[in-house]
């Protein structure tokens, strides 16, 4: 019985806290590590790795919106075996869950990656990224499509005992269809979601702002979709769900464990605070205290629908 | 491992609002830890009432006082350019890799736009490290001008340029460089340090090339972290380890100002 009322688990994997820094927002913690001491996470998510190198798609790949903003970095990653090298050590001596997230072009990129990953133990969770809006192959033209899904993750599966988390992109019809592909196929939980593929125009020059014509869109607006999105997921598999999308305070954490998150994943909203991660881990056990829970383990679920 | 609390994120106090010219305006704020560590060419990231913030160059140090220099482009900088004297503001620095001061023995800095203001701060540190100074400033117009009484000032020689050529010498700043270089006051030895538009720092660049002299210029992409997480501020750099030759640089850490040479202008 550990006295710490943050702790929480998904599946077999325990965290400090469930605040996981999400794939793509953290790079692999030095850019954190130069401003304050990482340790402080439950878990960090690499940037999605590929096999080779991938050098990134053009400029702008920013472009603001109301309450948020779109990316288009097309997943700008070292490769797998730079990464084993030259960042897992360091990542690993940071002290939270190392979750490395997977990103391939087609399924042998997958099974290669996969494969690389699973065999070091430094590697605690295995992160499939089916669902990167930036580029051409692999990714989200996968995880738009559950039949893919499930071939994907079922060929991967007895590649590792590792937990495999399968994340995935709201851009579908049925995100609960997505879940249920990818828990048939063996995953032990589902982070969601990724951004929403989106577009913003400069009407000037008339052409579109992001280099990539279109891009992510991450932060507070897009909050209450995919809020909802966890909740379909929820009731639809018995693995657990890890939540993301548009969290910035210790209320954010809460409603996402309520509608049925066992973990969450904070991205877009320490890119402009940078410090906040500590900031809701100071709130989060006042907050348990006022809606009379005892542990944040507990919240996971307890909505209760009209 | 070092931990440094909220060690870069201040609560900024605003000293002073002064309009420069009809789309510049510059803040004064005390905030004696970024007034003390910044670094000429070095920037801060300020919050305004849209969502990302806005990352502006440190313009001039004095005490627990500095000063940025804003160009009023679009609601976020338009919100920044109201601030008033006693309200505070949010702000995440001193960021960035800033220019390189040591070893030169003159620093010339070129520059235009808000290009002009990490430039002031160059002068501000060369004057009091005793190296010699030439500055080129281009603007657009007399009416568009700014700060001129201040930079001449600041620096050891001012040449400035006009597109309208109803200021200094007609034309853009090459023509202001070329009448330096006729004249014989750039010295072998002088590092030139160049910050304003695209089109501006490629032609300095290649002007600095083509004499031999060396160049860092201060690059500016659409950016979103301002501290290296997201990889979006990148330009492209020379590298020959990648079968492309180059690799996405972050303007924001690696840069914003890199050596002019390992720059590749799209």
């Amino acid at each position: 019985m550990t006295d710490n009322i943050l702790a929480c688990r998904v599946g077999s994997v325990e965290l400090a806290n469930p605040l996981i820094a999400a794939s793509g927002t953290f790079g692999f913690g030095r850019e954190a590590a130069a401003l304050y001491d990482p340790a402080c996470w439950g878990g960090i998510c690499s940037k999605g790795l590929t096999l080779r190198e991938r050098l990134g798609n053009a400029t702008p790949r920013v472009a603001e919106s109301a309450c948020g903003m779109l990316n288009s970095v097309g997943l700008q990653n070292p490769g797998l075996a730079y990464f084993m090298q030259n960042e897992l050590p360091f990542m690993a001596g940071l002290g939270p869950r190392v979750i490395a997230n997977a990103a391939g072009h087609s399924t042998e990129d997958y099974l290669s990656i996969v494969e690389g990953l699973a065999a070091d133990p430094r590697v605690e969770v295995i992160e499939l990224n089916l669902s990167c809006p930036n580029v051409a192959e692999g990714c989200m033209s996968i995880g738009t499509d559950p039949r893919q899904i499930r071939l994907l993750v079922e060929q991967l599966r007895p590649l590792t005992t590792k937990p495999l988390w399968v994340k995935l992109t709201p851009n579908v019809t049925s995100i609960a269809t997505a879940a249920m592909a990818a828990e048939a196929a063996g995953a032990d939980a589902i982070s969601l979601v990724n951004t929403f593929l989106a577009m913003r125009i400069d009407i000037r020059s008339r052409r579109p702002i992001l280099a990539n014509n279109t891009g992510g869109l991450s932060g507070p607006a897009i909050k209450p979709i995919a809020l909802r999105m966890v909740h379909d997921v929820y009731q639809a598999v018995k693995i657990p769900v890890v939540g993301m999308g548009g969290i910035a305070s210790a209320e954010d954490v809460i409603e996402f464990m309520l509608a049925g998150a066992t973990a969450v994943q904070l991205g877009t909203a320490q890119l402009v605070h940078p410090y906040l991660p500590m900031q809701i881990l100071e709130e989060l056990p006042p907050l348990l205290q006022e809606l009379g829970f005892s542990r944040i383990s507990e919240v996971t679920g307890q909505l209760k629908t009209y | 491992m070092h931990y440094n609390g909220q060690g870069l994120e201040h609560e900024a106090e605003v000293v002073n609002n002064q309009q420069l010219s009809p789309r510049y305006c510059r803040l004064t704020l005390r905030c004696s830890s970024v007034a003390e560590a910044a670094k000429p060419g070095q920037f801060v990231n300020l919050l305004s009432g849209q969502y990302l913030r806005r990352p502006l160059a440190v313009a001039t140090v004095d005490d627990d006082l500095f000063t940025v220099g804003i160009e009023i482009k679009g609601e976020g900088t338009r919100e920044l350019s109201r601030l008033a004297p006693g309200e505070t503001v949010n702000i995440l620095g001193p960021l960035g890799h800033g220019y390189t001061l040591e070893g030169a023995e003159q620093l010339l800095v070129v520059g235009g736009g808000t290009g002009i203001f990490p430039l002031q701060h160059v002068l501000q540190k060369a004057r009091a490290a005793g190296v010699p100074t030439l500055a080129c400033f281009g603007f657009r117009s007399r009416q568009e001008s700014f700060l001129l009484d201040e930079l001449e000032e600041q620096s050891d020689e001012l040449v400035v340029t006009s597109d309208l050529g109803d200021l200094g010498i007609s034309g853009t700043v090459l023509r202001g460089l070329e009448a330096l270089w006729d004249s014989g006051r750039i010295r072998t030895g002088c590092r030139i340090l160049c910050c304003g538009p695209k089109p501006m720092m490629r032609s300095v660049a290649a002007f600095a090339a083509g004499r031999e002299l060396a160049c860092e210029v201060s690059l500016e992409e659409h950016m979103a972290c301002g501290v290296g997480l997201c990889l979006t501020c990148v330009c492209k750099t020379r590298n020959p380890e990648t079968e492309a030759g180059y690799r996405y640089s972050r303007s924001c850490l690696e840069g914003p100002v890199f050596a002019a040479t390992d720059v590749i202008w799209d």
